[in-house]
This record gives C-alpha cells, sequence and structure tokens, in this order.
C-alpha cells in the first residue's frame, strides 16, 4: 500500500490518459459505427456489400491484432501513428464494426410504416431520421452501446503494450521501479489495485447500462426479472 | 517498405505460423472446455437460492466482465507468483481465458436455465418429479438449446482473445507474427497472414455453432 501512497501522483496520471484515451476511442468509435451503418442500411447494392464485409471481417480478427496492426502497418505503408493515436484507431475500427451493428439492429427495428407514414407527411428522410426514426430506435440502441463503452475502457489497457502511458503503463512502470524496494510485492497490489479501478469505473458504466435499459424498456416490465440474453449476446467480447 | 507482396517469405515462414497456430489452438479447447465446467458449476452456485453461493457467483462475474482481460492476465502472470502460485505462461493463459469465458458461460446458463417456461416446472412437479431430477432431466436440456449461441459466442471470443497470451510471451499465433516482425520487418505479409488465420478459425466455428444450433432447435419428440 505503501508503493501506491508514494506513487499515486503518476498513477492518476495514468488514470487521466486512460480517460482521455477513452473519450477519444468513444468518438472515432461512434462516427465509424454511424458511417457503417448508414452503408449496411443504404439501398446502393455498391454502398451496403463493402460495408457488411468490413463489419463482418473487422469483427472476427481479434482487437488485440487489430490494434498491433495498426501501430505496426500504418509506419509500414507511411503513416506516421503514435501509440495514441495507434490505440485510437485500432480501438475506434473494432468498436466502430461492433457499434454499427448495434445501431443497424436497433434501426431495424423500428416498424415500416414509421418510415412510409414520415414519408407520406413529406418529411425530408434526414428530418425523418432526426424526429421520428431516432427518438425511437434510442431505446434498443443504448443499453447494448454503453455495454460496447465498457469494452472500449477496458481496450484501451491494450494501449500499454504499444507505449501509451496509460494506468496499465503506470502501473508496469511502478512495478519496475519499486519492485526490489518492496521485496518483490508490487505487482501483486498494483495489478490489484489496477483491476480495481477498472471495476469501479466500468461497473458504474455496467450498472448505468442496466437502469438505462429498465427505464427506456418499462412498458416491457414483464420482462424484467429474466436475464437479457440478447444484451448478452449482442455486447462483442474480443 | 512496400516492395510487392513477398509470398516467397510467406512459404518460408509458414512452418512457425502453423505452430503458432497450433499453440493458439491448444490453449483455447482447453480454456473453452475449462470454461464450460466453470460456468456449469458457477450457475449451479448462481440457481441455489443461498446466499453463500450465490453472491461470491454474483461478485464473479460482476468482477471478471468489468475488468480488462489484459490487466487480469498480468495479474495472474505477475502478481500471483507473489502469494505463491506459479504457472508457466501456458497454464497462466488457460486459467486466465477459462475464468474469463466462464463468467459469461455462466450467465448463458442461468438465462436458459431461468427462462424454462412456468408451465414446464408445474408440470415436472405435477408428475412428482424430484427438484433434481426437474433440473437435470427436464429443465438442463431445453435450456441448453436456448443458451447454445450465447455460449458459442463466447467460446469464439475465447479464440479470438486468445491473441491476448502474446503479452505474457505465449508463442501463439499472434506471438509469431510480432516476434518474427520485430527480426525481418515483413509486416504486411505476417499480419495479412495471421488475420487470414482468425477469420478462418472464427468463420469455420460460427458455422459449426449455426448447425449445431439448427440440430438443437429439431422438434424432439416428431419422429
Amino acid at each position: 500500500m505503501q508503493t501506491i501512497l508514494i506513487n499515486q501522483e503518476i498513477l492518476a496520471q495514468g488514470l487521466a490518459l486512460t480517460l482521455a484515451l477513452t473519450l477519444a476511442v468513444i468518438v472515432a468509435a461512434t462516427t465509424v459505427a454511424v458511417l457503417l451503418a448508414a452503408g449496411m442500411l443504404s439501398r446502393s447494392v455498391w454502398l451496403q456489400w463493402p460495408s457488411r464485409i468490413l463489419v463482418e471481417v473487422m469483427r472476427d480478427i481479434p482487437l488485440f491484432v487489430t490494434i498491433m496492426m495498426v501501430y505496426f502497418v500504418a509506419p509500414a505503408v507511411g503513416i506516421g501513428l503514435n501509440p495514441f493515436g495507434a490505440t485510437v484507431a485500432g480501438l475506434g475500427a473494432w468498436g466502430g464494426a461492433n457499434g454499427a451493428i448495434i445501431i443497424r439492429a436497433g434501426i431495424k427495428a423500428i416498424p415500416r410504416g414509421q418510415f412510409d407514414a414520415s414519408a407520406a407527411l413529406g418529411l425530408h428522410p434526414l428530418k425523418a431520421m432526426r424526429f421520428v426514426i431516432l427518438p425511437q430506435a434510442l431505446r434498443p440502441i443504448l443499453p447494448p452501446y454503453l455495454g460496447l463503452v465498457t469494452q472500449l475502457v477496458q481496450g484501451t489497457s491494450i494501449g500499454a503494450l504499444i507505449g501509451v502511458r496509460e494506468l496499465l503503463k503506470t502501473a508496469q512502470i511502478v512495478i519496475e521501479r519499486t519492485t526490489i524496494m518492496d521485496g518483490g510485492l508490487s505487482p501483486f497490489t498494483l495489478y490489484g489495485v489496477v483491476l480495481v479501478i477498472y471495476f469501479l469505473l466500468c461497473s458504474t458504466l455496467s450498472f448505468a447500462s442496466g437502469r438505462l435499459e429498465a427505464g427506456l424498456g418499462r412498458h416491457e416490465r414483464a420482462q424484467a426479472d429474466k436475464p437479457s440474453l440478447t444484451r448478452l449476446s449482442q455486447v462483442p467480447r474480443g | 517498405m512496400i516492395d510487392g507482396f513477398d509470398w516467397a517469405y510467406l512459404y518460408d515462414t509458414l512452418p512457425a505460423l502453423l505452430r503458432g497456430l497450433r499453440t493458439t489452438l491448444i490453449v483455447s479447447v482447453i480454456a473453452i472446455l475449462l470454461s464450460l465446467a466453470i460456468g456449469a458449476i458457477g450457475a449451479v452456485m448462481r440457481l441455489s437460492g443461498r446466499p453463500f453461493l450465490v453472491w461470491p457467483a454474483r461478485g464473479y462475474v460482476a468482477f471478471i466482465r468489468n475488468t480488462p482481460l489484459l490487466v487480469q492476465l498480468f495479474f495472474i502472470f505477475y502478481g500471483l507468483p507473489v502469494i505463491g502460485v506459479r504457472l508457466s505462461a501456458f497454464w497462466s493463459g488457460v486459467l486466465c481465458l477459462s475464468v474469463w469465458g466462464g463468467c459469461y458461460h455462466l450467465e448463458s446458463f442461468r438465462a436458459g436455465y431461468v427462462g424454462v417456461s412456468q408451465g414446464t416446472r408445474d408440470a415436472a412437479r405435477a408428475l412428482g418429479l424430484k427438484t433434481w431430477q426437474y433440473a437435470l432431466l427436464v429443465a438442463l436440456p431445453i435450456a441448453l438449446r436456448t443458451a447454445v449461441p450465447s455460449m458459442a459466442n463466447t467460446s469464439i471470443a475465447m479464440l479470438k482473445n486468445s491473441s491476448y497470451l502474446q503479452a505474457i510471451g505465449l508463442a501463439e499465433l499472434t506471438f509469431v507474427a510480432i516476434d518474427r516482425n520485430s527480426l525481418e520487418f515483413r509486416t504486411i505479409e505476417l499480419f495479412a497472414a495471421i488475420c487470414i488465420f482468425y477469420l478462418v478459425l472464427v468463420l469455420a466455428m460460427s458455422a459449426g455453432a449455426t448447425r449445431l444450433e439448427s440440430y438443437l432447435q429439431r422438434p424432439f419428440l416428431a419422429r
């Protein structure tokens, strides 16, 4: 514990970078997700199939490999990316593909009649999306999307391996510095503390996701006691 | 740096990549089997209705789901030796993956079991079945049918997550690619190769899962 108190400043900096990384990744992933979902929902075959294939491939390649690949391949093809940028790009692509699936499922859940009615009222397709479709689609989208965000928070830890000084990396630095000083105890306590910090961060998000699901789906309360299989299977895990 | 895709290089590296693939498969298969056992035991605890069994199971699920796999792995590989539990990279990887997958299997088992209709339960009781007979002979077969899709998803995720074991130096597929890359700088060839390996594995597993699902969805008594 002494070790942690002495090094709390550097660990706090690591946590701050983890949070910054998470924010950047959420922005990147959401942008990619919206574009890919729009592509998959498009009526044009030339947009639909490339986005479908892209989403499938990015979901099937392990997240770990994606981030490593971005980090190593980008310089090889002449794109300069620092570790932070590589982590954001890799996680953004992976999260985007998985987010696209969630968004598409949410919009597909809206009955066809809603689109027809908006068209009959003379709403521009974009306005129909904004005022008719999205408000309804958010109910199925938001809870699993928050689940995805917890996966993104956890995914930022991979950045440590390519040199981003986020929470896990700072813990490793502290371990290297102190391992002799405190008789080799530090890996246990420090990785333990990092686990607890991530747990607090992500379980808050998971709790919010659960509350949101219960709140948004309150007119389906009859189902509330059953664990939601759909939510479990929609959240990607690798 | 880009001087065309070097097929000859890939051909020369193939044996090393295949050795990596073999390790990936061995780790994943052992971990998937263990995780199913953990999931089953955990689900029994979770459903037992006894607080001293229910709460550890709940805590286990919440903790694993809300912490990064990579940190769990480092905790097992670097942290546990501090308290005297010293595992090789291989067994640390197996332990980490199966503890991780077990928590998702647990939830799938549970969701399947809870999803068995009240009518089925009443019918079993009316026929005079004991609780354990109901659980084992009636509820379990029905529960498995609903649980299989998400259990297959978890197993596929475990195979993909075996790539994390690169970080503790286990010579699986991703490790081979990164290791070779640091010596020979054939980044594009190596990553293309392992991506194709993973894609084929994942697509094959998904296809297998789909067949298993449709097999389990067949009407059991209409023969």
